[in-house]
């Protein structure tokens, strides 16, 4: 090995590990969200293999379970979303005429915990015991501790909470990107549809995930610390459906809304059309978007639920279709007297709008009751959501990629090899998935089947061998043109959305001159933006990869390495050790790394900002986050509903809690936010010392509450009162517990604020940062608001 | 018992009513799609129409959309928000055990109560008359029955295809569902698990037998002395 070898290697992984570029970023998603279909795809194969035929015996067992749980988390959670976000981080920045994402270390951070989450998932099938085995849905019991022991299944929650934190993270990144940084004159009407879609997309994640993590903590302290919220009698069970179902119904728009953007953007440049009626299809997400929340019933019709709600929430499923129904037909109709040129993405696009029709169609029949009641858990519905996911959202996820292919790498992809690959792949898919409606007796996750149902179970299997093998060509196809092809103009499609204005591939600050779009849509390129000019400025940093290698080894340590000490049923070992050590000097790193201003970047003087137009950016993330917090405390505390009207009494372990200790712990809470309040004022009259003596005192009350927390729970502790008590003890201590993690969180962060202020960091004019954690401290005291009645009136 | 209409009968009615307005909807929007695609096939990538979106415009989409697009959208949303309400129809059919005054064979109500425990990996018929049996469901001939569910560990779901009910068995809670049994006596397919509950879930079927009073009278005796 030579000097300049070694050196070469390191200076890609430098290259790479420390990148915060949003195209960077883009690509590590969309490279390693492949390699997750790959996986994914294998797990599918196998199924079919065993499917083949009655009575064989490729994958029986648990291990056809695992297959099949792990096939459609891949799938969906690690697949599909990771790739239309590597797509949008590339695209979306172009498309609105931006520099980059609003807060690139985040982006970076997003991807790194997005990796470390997959590698825990892909790590779990080598867990003593084989990985999770529940299906995707996870349903409660059969993932309790007596059903499933063994430790992969909670390295598949973990990974499930990481990868929803980096959607999180995610979330506020392109929400605050999408709303205020949009070039001067691209207003809401003249963002590109692929845009629109990932603003709903994101919408849609903010409101799921946050209940996604809630509901799979649960279950993470069922299976370690002894509590009993899903396999308790008093429908632990519907609890889980519930929330799982609350987060489920939505992720299926979050699925498929980027694909829909893609396909209809491809769509509008190769039929040379505006898309027909794109307000309407806005319109009709937004209200998509809003409904979603309204529908999670229909994933439980036959579990005993009222009439009524059934009836209800059938309505609005019934409801819910029309807006997929109107999308279609504007696809459909903007085809009309256009001029339509057939590349490998335009029939991507295609082939997804047919493939919707028949996914749609077999949906609407789900949507029924008495025809759901005969479909529920049978191929028919694995059929209906095989033509959306496949068909559709895979479909334009590959219309995407050969799309931005030439936009992205410079390079023109091989146009006969992708025509082929459509045509493979499209004429394999049917009798791949259209013999599953044929099979709507057939129970779904079963390895052996009755004797008639044998001939189409192997038509989709050779179906799936055809399409799974297709997926080779692009592969072959991307790899070849990106050493060999031929040169790509920098707009190749003769397209007009705004990423095809700059040069294949773009530069590093993606446009040549400040971006502004004139009143009748003209598109200028000028030397400044009202005398701001984009100086380029690298901001590389190693911390977001730090996070992400400790969150992999904390993952990994739940199995590996020599156990230090268990706490409860959950081993600590050196490897978890050093995992969350690594997350806090990164941590600690990223803070120093703010305190001495590293990574301020300079920000153009105008931009399109509507709605948040006085927010500023840092701002409008806090409040996005918060946002998502609440839903978080929203699913915690709607458990307690649950439970609370289900069982009228407390037993057993009934606690009346001491209800002094409570007020007393009020009291020093909203102390504590005065003081911040006074801290705030003086800052704004100019007193540095005044602002730092008062942030001090609300950072002292802050550590006070926790302590009083402390001797509050040992005391119960010491009578007996543990996580394994009851219902109300382990609500009890769940609850305060995550309230108490913020209280921890909002004192670190004024910690932060009086170093930052001791380094002379905050004046009269500027005090960025100060609003922004007393919002949170805000939150944190409107959750008290809420648990102080909960555990110690009623 | 000849105004009962069967449970089955029920979804062929409504699936095959699902299924024409589906191939007849989805025919047209299909073929329109597949119409319009070559109808407006290009001559080559220069081929423009002058009305064509031009690169380095970006239009403001608020556009004027004919008159008969929002025919499409009402007629769309009319037809299938009234196809989910008449289906409410037969889902309260479905939803309440039919009440009949002819004796079932137990004589003590309706319908004939069989309680269906299931358990990794088995379901275990509890009949009226005192016995049970496992993994074997033997039914006689026209004669309603109700079945009980319940779980006595994880989430099963109980179906039997050919009569095209299904309910889950929840721990903690009892559901039930109701069949009418054909005529015709003879085997009718497998009671199966629908719903993932463990390594076993493919083996957890029962068969289904339906045989006429005399034989079923039988093999009462049969599992009673036995």
């Amino acid at each position: 090995m030579s000097e300049g070898y070694l050196n070469q290697v390191s200076r890609f992984l430098w290259r790479w590990l420390t990148t915060t570029n949003h195209k960077d970023i883009g690509l590590l998603y969309i490279l390693t969200s492949i390699y997750f279909f790959l996986v994914a795809g294998v797990l599918g194969m196998l199924i079919r293999t065993q499917l083949a035929k009655p009575g064989s015996s490729v994958l029986i067992g648990n291990e056809y379970n695992e297959a099949v749980t792990m096939h459609g988390l891949f799938m969906l959670l690690w697949f599909v979303s990771p790739l239309a976000f590597g797509l949008a981080n590339y695209i979306v920045p172009l498309q609105i005429g931006a520099r980059d994402l609003a807060f690139p270390r985040l982006n970076a951070l997003s991807y790194w915990l997005y990796l470390a989450s997959g590698l825990i998932a892909l790590a779990s099938f080598f867990a003593p015991g084989g990985t999770a085995s529940t299906g995707w849905t996870l349903y409660a019991p059969l993932t309790s501790e007596i059903y499933s022991p063994g430790k992969g299944l909670d390295l598949v929650g973990l990974a499930v909470i990481l990868f929803s934190a980096s959607v999180t993270l995610g979330t506020i990144n392109f929400l605050v990107t999408i709303v205020k940084m949009r070039a001067p004159g691209m207003t809401w009407a003249r963002l590109p549809m692929f845009s629109w879609t990932i603003v709903f997309t994101v919408l849609l994640m903010l409101w799921a995930f946050p209940t996604l993590i809630a509901a799979v903590f649960l279950l993470f302290l069922d299976r370690n610390f002894g509590t009993r919220f899903y396999d308790s009698p008093l429908g632990g069970s519907y609890l889980w459906a519930h929330l799982f179902w609350f987060f489920g119904h939505p992720e299926v728009y979050i699925l498929l809304f980027p694909a829909l953007g893609i396909i209809a953007d491809v769509i509008s440049t190769f039929s040379r059309r505006q898309l027909f009626a794109k307000h309407i299809i806005v319109l009709g997400l937004s209200l998509g978007t809003a409904l979603s929340f309204l529908v999670w019933v229909h994933h439980m019709f036959i579990t005993g639920i009222a009439l009524e709600i059934r009836k209800i929430q059938s309505f609005t499923t019934a409801i819910i279709s029309v807006p997929f129904e109107m999308t279609v037909i504007a696809m459909i109709l903007t085809l009309w007297r256009g001029r339509i040129w057939y590349t490998t993405p335009m029939l991507f696009a295609l082939g997804a709008i047919f493939n919707f029709i028949i996914g749609g169609a077999t949906g609407v029949a789900l949507s029924s009751v008495p025809l759901d009641i005969a479909f529920r858990g049978t191929y028919w519905v694995v059929g209906h959501f095989h033509y959306i996911v496949a068909g559709v959202i895979t479909f334009g996820l590959m219309a995407g990629l050969y799309y931005w292919f030439p936009k992205i790498t410079g390079r023109m992809y091989n146009e006969t090899l992708g025509k082929i690959h459509f045509a493979i792949a499209f004429f394999s898919m049917h009798p791949l998935y259209l013999s599953w409606f044929l099979l709507m007796d057939m129970p779904r996750r079963i390895y052996d089947y009755a004797p008639e149902w044998a001939t189409f179970n192997l038509i989709s299997t050779i179906g799936a061998f055809i399409f799974g093998a297709s997926f080779i060509l692009p592969l072959i196809n991307f790899t070849y043109s990106l050493w060999r092809g031929p040169r790509a103009p920098d707009n190749p499609w003769n397209a007009y959305t705004l990423e095809w204005l700059t040069k294949s591939p773009p530069p590093r600050h993606n446009f040549e001159g400040e971006v502004m779009i004139a009143g009748d849509g003209r598109v200028l390129f000028l030397a400044t933006n009202g005398g701001y000019h984009h100086v380029h400025v690298e901001h590389r940093t190693l911390t977001p990869f730090g996070i992400g290698l400790g969150a992999l080894l904390v993952g990994l340590g739940l199995i590996y390495s020599p156990t230090l000490f268990t706490i409860f049923n959950l081993n600590v070992t050196l490897l978890s050790l050093a995992g969350i050590l690594t997350v806090a000097v990164s941590l600690l790193a990223w803070a120093w790394g703010d305190l001495r201003d590293r990574f301020v970047i300079p920000e153009p003087k105008t931009v399109e900002d509507w709605p948040l137009s006085g927010v500023d950016k840092v701002r409008s993330g806090v409040w996005v986050f918060l946002v998502g917090d609440m839903f978080l405390f929203g699913t915690l505390i709607g458990t307690w509903l649950f439970v609370r009207t289900r069982s009228l009494v407390w037993e057993p372990g009934y606690l009346s809690h001491d209800l002094a200790i409570g007020l007393v712990n009020t009291f020093i809470l909203f102390t504590a936010t005065y003081f911040y309040l006074l801290g705030y004022i003086f800052i704004r009259r100019g007193s540095t010392a005044g602002f730092i003596m008062n942030m001090v005192l609300a950072t002292a009350l802050a550590i006070a509450f926790l302590l009083v927390k402390v001797v509050e729970w040992s005391h119960l502790v010491s009578i007996g009162y543990t996580l394994n008590t009851g219902l109300q003890a382990q609500l009890y201590y769940t609850l305060t517990g995550v309230h108490g993690l913020h209280v921890l969180f909002g004192a670190l962060a004024t910690v932060y604020i009086v170093a930052k202020a001791l380094r002379g960091g905050y004046t009269r004019e500027s005090h960025k940062g100060v609003v922004e954690i007393g919002l949170y401290w805000g939150m944190v005291e409107m959750v008290w608001v809420f648990l102080f009645p909960m555990f110690y009136l009623l | 018992m000849a105004e009962i209409v069967a449970t089955e009968e029920v979804f062929w009615r409504l699936f095959t009513l699902y299924l024409m307005g589906g191939l007849l909807l989805g025919g047209i929007a299909s073929f329109i799609l597949w119409y319009l695609a070559f109808r407006y096939k290009a001559g080559s990538p220069e081929d423009i129409p002058p009305d064509a979106p031009r690169p380095g415009f970006i239009p403001s989409a608020i556009l004027r959309t004919p008159s008969w697009s929002k025919l499409i959208l009402i007629s769309t949303g009319v037809i299938v928000t009234g196809l989910t309400l008449y289906s409410f129809i037969p889902l309260d059919y479905l939803s309440q055990t039919p009440v009949v005054q002819s004796p079932s064979l137990d004589g003590s109500g309706d319908a004939m109560v069989i309680w269906v425990e299931s358990r990794q990996f088995a379901w275990i018929f509890k009949y009226p008359q005192g016995f049970t049996s496992v993994n074997r469901l033997v039914l006689p001939t026209n004669t309603l029955v109700e079945f009980k569910v319940v779980s006595s560990d994880v989430w099963h779901a109980f179906g039997i295809p050919y009569f095209k009910v299904k309910v889950d068995a929840i721990p903690g809670v009892v559901n039930s569902v109701w069949i009418k049994t054909p005529s015709k006596p003879g085997s009718y397919g497998y009671v199966w698990c629908y719903e993932l509950c463990g390594a076993g879930h493919t083996i957890m079927r029962a068969p289904v037998e339906v045989v006429d009073r005399g034989a079923f009278e039988e093999w009462v005796r049969s599992m009673r002395g036995g």
